[in-house]
């Protein structure tokens, strides 16, 4: 894995139009990107393709790249997840608006023991440690899953409202958290 | 630290709802309408971003098979 420093200058090579400094980007952060992009699609065929895209996006997009506020690879991370979610939702039909999504609650099993798995020293972890486990899993899953409110609410068997409502509390609780 | 400024609770939890991908389409809409216009809240948004991409930090990198990328 190439240093901070060294994804950076790629990225601000890109941002000239530099052909050149698009291939060692690739290798450089692509198995991270496709991790993320499978992690989300859960389909490695369609995760190819959007990797394809997202390298794209990055090429026209390397000049709005602010150092200040993102490491390199967390910027090209949030491009990556952000059209992760682009092609999930355009691949599953909006079946339901959450303001008209009434008991969708069900029987469905509990969710899966995905562990809060803690990255020692990142402050959003500890703060997610001040949520109730359900809320900080729900949180974590609609990051890293890109699950939607009716699937966490199918999950977690609540209405859709509600886990809506449990997403909101949650994140204002961070919020409180990370502006301490 | 993204200080808030003009922006009020409503549209901050829009935007962490945003960034967390979890908005309904039809107020993604209207809000990126609100963000390309508004500098303020792309900063904002921004914030909720650099904090809440440190999730992915436990991913595990996975190699993609294919390596024939468009170059510009």
């Amino acid at each position: 894995m190439a240093s901070p420093e060294e994804i950076e200058k790629l990225i601000a090579r890109c941002a000239l139009s530099d052909r050149s400094a698009l291939s060692p980007l690739y290798e450089a952060t692509s198995a991270k990107l496709f991790g993320v992009l499978l992690r989300v699609l859960n389909d490695r065929s369609d995760a190819e393709d959007a990797l394809q895209e997202v390298y794209i996006k990055i090429w026209h997009r390397a000049d709005r790249f602010r150092a200040n506020e993102f490491s390199p690879l967390s910027w090209l991370v949030v491009i990556t997840r952000n059209h992760a979610i682009d092609v999930l939702r355009a691949r599953k039909p909006i079946s339901v608006e959450v303001d008209e999504a009434f008991d969708v609650s069900s029987d469905a099993k509990n969710p899966e023991e995905e562990a809060i798995n803690s990255s020692e020293g990142t402050r959003i972890d500890n703060c997610l440690q001040e949520l109730e486990t359900e809320r900080a899993q729900a949180v974590r899953g609609a990051y890293v899953d890109g699950y939607s409110y009716v699937e966490l609410a199918e999950r977690y068997a609540v209405p859709v409202n509600t886990m809506r409502t449990w997403l909101r509390r949650s994140l204002l609780s961070l919020r409180k958290c990370l502006e301490r | 630290m993204s200080s808030r400024g003009k922006i009020d609770d409503q549209t901050d939890i829009l935007l962490s709802e945003y960034a967390l991908g979890t908005l309904p389409f039809n107020e993604r809409v209207a809000l990126e309408i609100e963000i390309k216009r508004d500098a303020e809240l792309q900063q904002r948004l921004d914030w909720w971003q650099s904090q809440l991409v440190t999730f992915s930090q436990d991913i595990e990198p996975v190699d993609p098979a294919k390596s024939n990328i468009w170059c510009g």
